[in-house]
Parts: structure tokens; sequence; C-alpha cells
């Protein structure tokens, strides 16, 4: 498998799947720097342009939920995902809403131009960034993360998740401080083998 | 188990609607009146507190988030077949339901909601206006990579396909060239002969 990443960006959570998951994988850096994930080469492996890619037996995988899931039902010997089917929502839900709003919170800060034309309003966006979050961590800390992990004692997909969104809030103006449970779920993810791994390979 | 869905008509609530028809297992509803701002009321802030729709209420607890929802009747009715077999399939409608809820969703979210991201009028305003734009690109890359046949998976309907015929019925209103897609159009067609769009359109919560 190759894994198409940039460092600091939510690639990060599907390359600790994978060494949580203990497979092989070449990781692959796109070089955002040089809009590498905007050029023709690499619109033939993700024409959405953003990172991750995977690329596997069959075919190249994208979006983080997907390839979260994927990689747990690869090795399922792991016990990345829980057994019952409500925690098997509950952790869908707290996926679900890292992407599609916490995600796309933090993603007002600099990628202003998806979705409106003029320089007022990316700054109007980007000064409402830690307000957004603030709210995303608020929530997070009442419903999505029982402690220590999302789903309490039993490590899921939806930590690897959870934790990369997590690395992005002192730059987006939220004190991780002010989140003591946030702060502990970080402590125990920095502890894993797998973000060791994943740090010491530069992905972070 | 009784399932209780929170919903208001035209919203994806529609699509966690058509999943219990497709399995053919009941479920109740109850209106949440977006015109009267009941979403942000003390009363439905004790089912979901994020305040949006849709909520599913179970026997172990209530669920949000359209995808986890889809996902949960497919689990809780295996054999509707609402999900294919190989984890490579699996993957393609995965990829397929999280670049509609978290990319084209959020595209459309900026015509109506985009005090979610910003303050100023202005900005409200050149949000609202590039939302064609936004939803005219993400018709044509739905149709070029979401739909890999007449479904979504080719010839295997799947929870999938319901999440893309949603999000599609709102390309009408916010995007002028949607005739431009005739894949789109083929595959919209023949959702709408299917009895589950039926039951939930006379329900009601088709727009």
């Amino acid at each position: 498998m190759q894994l198409y990443y940039a460092p600091g960006t939510i690639a990060v959570a599907t390359a600790i799947a994978l060494e949580e998951a203990g497979l092989d994988y070449e990781a692959v850096r796109i070089d955002f720097a040089a809009k590498e994930q905007a050029g023709a080469a690499y619109a033939q492996i993700n024409p959405k342009g953003r990172v991750p890619a995977l690329a596997v037996d069959g075919g190249i995988l994208t979006e983080t939920p997907a390839l979260l899931e994927y990689i747990a039902e690869l090795a399922p010997e792991k016990r990345l995902m829980p057994d019952g089917i409500i925690d098997r929502a509950r952790m869908r839900e707290v996926i679900s809403y890292l992407a599609s709003t916490m995600h796309v919170n933090h993603a007002h800060k600099l990628r202003g131009a998806r979705w409106a034309t003029k320089p007022a309003s990316y700054k109007d966006m980007k000064a409402k960034v830690p307000q957004t979050m603030t709210a995303s961590c608020d929530f997070i800390c009442r419903q999505g993360l029982r402690g220590p992990f999302v789903l309490g004692e039993a490590f899921s997909i939806a930590d690897c998740h959870l934790y990369t969104i997590c690395t992005w809030l002192e730059g987006d103006g939220v004190a991780l401080a002010d989140y003591p449970k946030l702060q502990t779920f970080m402590a125990a993810m920095e502890a894993r083998d797998s973000v060791r791994a994943v740090r010491a390979k530069g992905m972070l | 188990m009784t399932l209780r869905l929170f919903c208001t008509p035209g919203t994806a609530v529609s699509a966690v609607a058509i999943a219990p028809e497709e399995a053919e297992r009941p479920y109740d509803t109850v209106l949440v009146n977006f015109a009267r701002g009941q979403q942000a009321g003390a009363a439905y802030a004790r089912i979901n507190p994020k305040g949006r729709v849709p909520a599913l209420a179970t026997d172990n607890g209530v669920l949000t988030e359209a995808t986890a929802i889809l996902e949960f009747v497919a689990d809780t009715n295996p054999a509707a077949l609402l999900r294919p077999e190989s984890p490579l399939a699996m993957a393609r409608m995965r990829e397929a339901m999280s670049d509609l809820a978290s990319t084209v969703h959020v595209n459309h979210d900026h015509k109506k909601r985009g005090r979610r991201w910003a303050d100023h009028p202005g900005s409200l305003e050149d949000m609202t206006a590039m939302v064609p734009q936004t939803m005219a690109a993400s018709a044509a890359h739905l149709q070029a990579h979401c739909l890999h046949g007449p479904d979504v998976l080719g010839s295997n309907f799947s929870l999938a396909d319901i999440h893309l015929f949603v999000i599609c019925t709102w390309l009408e209103r916010d995007s002028p060239r949607v005739g431009e897609f005739p894949a789109l159009a083929a595959f919209m067609a023949r959702m709408e002969t299917r009895a589950s769009v039926a039951a939930v359109r006379a329900a009601g919560l088709l727009l």
C-alpha cells in the first residue's frame, strides 16, 4: 500500500491507523508548499487534489472515515473497532462529526477560497476559527470523548482521527490546557507506539 | 427496538428515512420545525445538543450524523443487504458517503448556514453567491468519480445510493447547471422508481 500524505494534515490519522494495524505501507509525501496536490500528476491519484489517498490492490481509496474502517477491517485481530452495534454507531458518529463539522471548521482558516471569493470574507472566516474550534472542543468533551479514549477504555480508529485534529488546536487559537479531558487523551495517544512511529517518520 | 426519527422535510433526514424503508423496518417520525427554530430550542437540545437533524432515538440512546445512522440501519437489518461484502467495495461506499457529508453537503450549507463560519453580512452574501459554482463542481465530481455505473457501486444498491439521491435533490435549487449531468439525472430517475423513495416522498419528507 502507498499512503499519499502531507505532514500535519488529516492524512496522519490514516498513518496512525496503519501503524496500529501493523500493516506495511510506503508513505509518499506530497509537497503542499509546491502545490503538488493540485498538479496533473497527483490528479491521477486523487482528482480532488487532497490527501490522504491510499493505493491498494484494486484501486485508490480516499476519505479518512472510509480509509480508517478499511484498515480496521484488514486487521480484525487488532480490534480497532468495537463489536457492539451501538458502540460502532457511537464511533462512527464521532468520526462523522470530526470529518464534516470539526475539520470543516478548521478548514475555514486557510481554505476559505473553497467557499467564497473575496479577501474580506476569508479574513472574516479566519477570525471565527478560534470560536468554532472552541465550540467543537466543548462538544467533543461533552458528547464525543468518554475518556481516556473516545469509546472509554477501548482504543478505536476514532482516536486516530481525533488525535490528528487536536494537533491543530493550538494553531487554531484553542488552548489544550483549557480541556483537561483532551489533554489526558492526547497524552495517552503520544504514549502509543503508533503515534511515536508516525512522529519519527516526520509526518507530524 | 423502537426507532424514532427526528426530522425536517428536505434535509439530510430524508436519507436516513429511506434506509429503514429499504429494510422494511418500522419507525416513527417527529417533526422538528426549522421555520420556528425548534432545532435550537431547549426541548430538542435534550435529543441532539448539536441542534441539527437527523437524530434517531433508539432503545440505547440517541444517534446523530447521517452516515452513522445509515450504517446503524444496515447493521441492525443485515438481511436487507444495504452494504456490499468486500472490504474494497465497502470502502468505495464509505468514500462516497464521506465525500457527500463533508464536501458536498458542506458546500450546500454555505448557501443558508454561512453564520456557522463567518459573521459579516458581506461574507455571507459572498458564500451564498458561490454555491451554484461549488455545487456544479460537486455534481461534476459525483458524476465522474462517485457513480461507478448506474449505482454508486456499479450495479449493487447500497447506503451510498440513498445518501447520493438525497443530496442530489438539492442540486436543482443550488445550481442552474444540473441538467448538464446526464448520468446523475438517470441515477435520480431510477431512484424515484424505488418504493422506499416513494414512501418517504408520500410522508412529505422530500421537498
